[in-house]
């Protein structure tokens, strides 16, 4: 990391670590809003990650990349569901501690998993691994795992051959996470 | 007058001479019955030379002092003989003393000598036995010589096949490295596969294609990683093997020392067995010529005690003979 990098991380810090009193929650009515994810499931491709040792899954499309773990630079006065921020493709990008907002603890932090948030802008978060990219089957428990204090959206499966066991996965909208006032200070950021 | 007178003292004195020898005579001694028999014939041969010799005193002189002085003469020697018997009889019973207690001697030397060759032959069968025990502990030790030069050669053999087996397992974890090396690019290509896979989605319809080529690419980097899991795992092992080795190494190491120091200790054994066999060969001519000695010595004691006691019983003899009186020891 270069002199540059390293200005750009802290100019980045310097301005995340100031809270906006004008941050809103997501409205349950713009959790309605969102498309069925019944329909969506069957024809998009989801990444599987492992996440203190459970199964999650993120829209592929959403996930800008999957690499390994960068440096972080903690941020003055962040948020504890920030950990700090890093480098992506000559960006300054927010990590999120996505393992302690899930209340799972991570066995091991090897992979940095980077995606698109509801604005378009990349986040970044540490996971243990990656599965697979697949297509999910909706179980028959999604629509209880709904809720606007849960950024789990639905519980799918994962769909595999006969001979495979399918596993169940909880995908994750990252929108949702904005609804917590600890992430939220990232929404406008 | 003076002639008879005379004459009647000689036949007087003759009488007195005969009563005395009779005395003696029956009294017991050499030196009496000497002086019984030879004094009055003394007086009387004195007597008949004066008379029938040549004499030149006056007869009448003569015919007193001729008996008186066979009488003094006579008691004269009958009194020399009397120190001299008894000096004789007791030199006798010293004599007879010394050869009983000669005569003793020579049994207790005897029974000593008979002992000793007792004691003598036991020393030596003995002497001989150990002898035995030291050849066969030689024999033993030169045995054991053998075996232990060949478990040192074999140890050495061993040592030798360890310490090229520790070679060839060196050079085998120096291949962790690059078994890590493997690991790496697997997961770095697993991880290039995934985002390959992400990008497949994104193309959508026109993506599926290139999101089977990125699943095989991912499943051929799991497969890489497994085998490269698999080979730290026989590294890992090896490396146990490798210890274990080192372990047995040491081991044989410390057993080819042993052996070594056995095989030492085992040509000591030797060599002292040896000479102390040689010591109780030495030994046991010793006790031979000490066992011959024994024999002669009793042998020589035999002849003495057996001379001792012929010396002894002339003592006895000659006490009878001049004391007259046989000894209750006799």
């Amino acid at each position: 990391m270069d002199e540059r990098d390293k200005r750009l991380l802290q100019q980045r810090a310097a301005r995340y670590a100031i809270r906006n009193p004008n941050d809103s929650e997501y409205s349950r009515s713009a959790f309605e809003s969102m498309p069925s994810y019944e329909s969506q499931a069957r024809d998009h491709s989801f990444v599987i990650f492992r996440l203190g040792g459970e199964r999650f899954a993120l829209q592929a499309t959403s996930v800008l990349a999957v690499g390994p773990m960068p440096p972080l630079v903690p941020l003055p006065g962040q948020p504890d569901a920030v950990r700090g921020i890093c480098l992506f493709r000559g960006v300054c990008v927010s990590v999120i501690d996505l393992a302690g907002y899930l209340g799972v603890s991570l066995s091991e932090e090897s992979l940095l998993m980077t995606a698109h948030d509801p604005h378009g802008r990349p986040l970044s978060f540490a996971i243990e691994g990656v599965d697979d990219v697949c297509a999910l089957e909706l179980s028959d428990e999604a629509g209880r795992e709904r809720s606007v204090d849960w950024p789990v959206r639905a519980i799918a499966r994962t769909a595999r051959s006969s001979s495979e066991r399918s596993e169940f996965v909880s995908i994750i909208e990252l929108g949702l996470l904005y609804q917590s006032e600890r992430i939220s200070v990232l929404k406008n950021a | 007058m003076n002639e008879h007178l005379i004459m009647i003292l000689i036949c007087v004195l003759t009488v007195a001479f005969v009563v005395f020898g009779v005395y003696l005579a029956l009294g017991k001694g050499l030196a009496f019955r000497m002086f019984a028999l030879v004094g009055p014939a003394i007086g009387f041969i004195c007597y008949l030379g004066y008379v029938v010799g040549d004499s030149h005193l006056d007869p009448n002189v003569a015919m007193i002092t001729t008996p008186v002085s066979a009488i003094v003469g006579t008691a004269a020697l009958y009194s020399l003989y009397r120190i001299v018997v008894k000096r004789i009889a007791v030199q006798t019973e010293s004599l007879m003393a010394s050869t009983a207690q000669l005569s003793a001697t020579a049994k207790q030397s005897a029974a000593t000598a008979a002992e000793q060759s007792t004691v003598v032959s036991q020393v030596t069968a003995t002497t001989e036995e150990i002898n035995q025990m030291s050849l066969t502990t030689s024999q033993n030790a030169e045995e054991l010589m053998k075996l232990g030069g060949e478990a040192l050669q074999r140890g050495q053999t061993g040592l030798q096949a360890t310490e090229s087996a520790a070679r060839v397992i060196a050079e085998i974890s120096e291949m962790s490295e690059i078994v890590e090396t493997i690991r790496s690019l697997a997961d770095q290509s697993k991880l290039l596969a995934v985002n390959a896979a992400i990008e497949a989605a994104k193309a959508g319809e026109h993506g599926r294609g290139f999101s089977v080529v990125a699943a095989e690419v991912r499943t051929l980097a799991e497969q890489s990683r497994e085998a490269s899991l698999q080979v730290r795992e026989s590294l890992r092992r090896s490396d146990e093997a490798r210890r274990a080795i080192e372990l047995v190494r040491q081991t044989i190491e410390e057993l080819v020392m042993t052996l070594e120091s056995t095989a030492d200790k085992g040509r000591q054994i030797s060599g002292a067995t040896i000479q102390q066999s040689a010591g109780l060969k030495q030994i046991s001519a010793a006790m031979q010529n000490v066992a011959q000695a024994g024999h002669d010595t009793t042998a020589s004691v035999r002849q003495l005690e057996q001379a001792s006691e012929s010396l002894r019983q002339v003592a006895i003899n000659m006490s009878i003979f001049v004391t007259g009186k046989a000894r209750a020891e006799a």
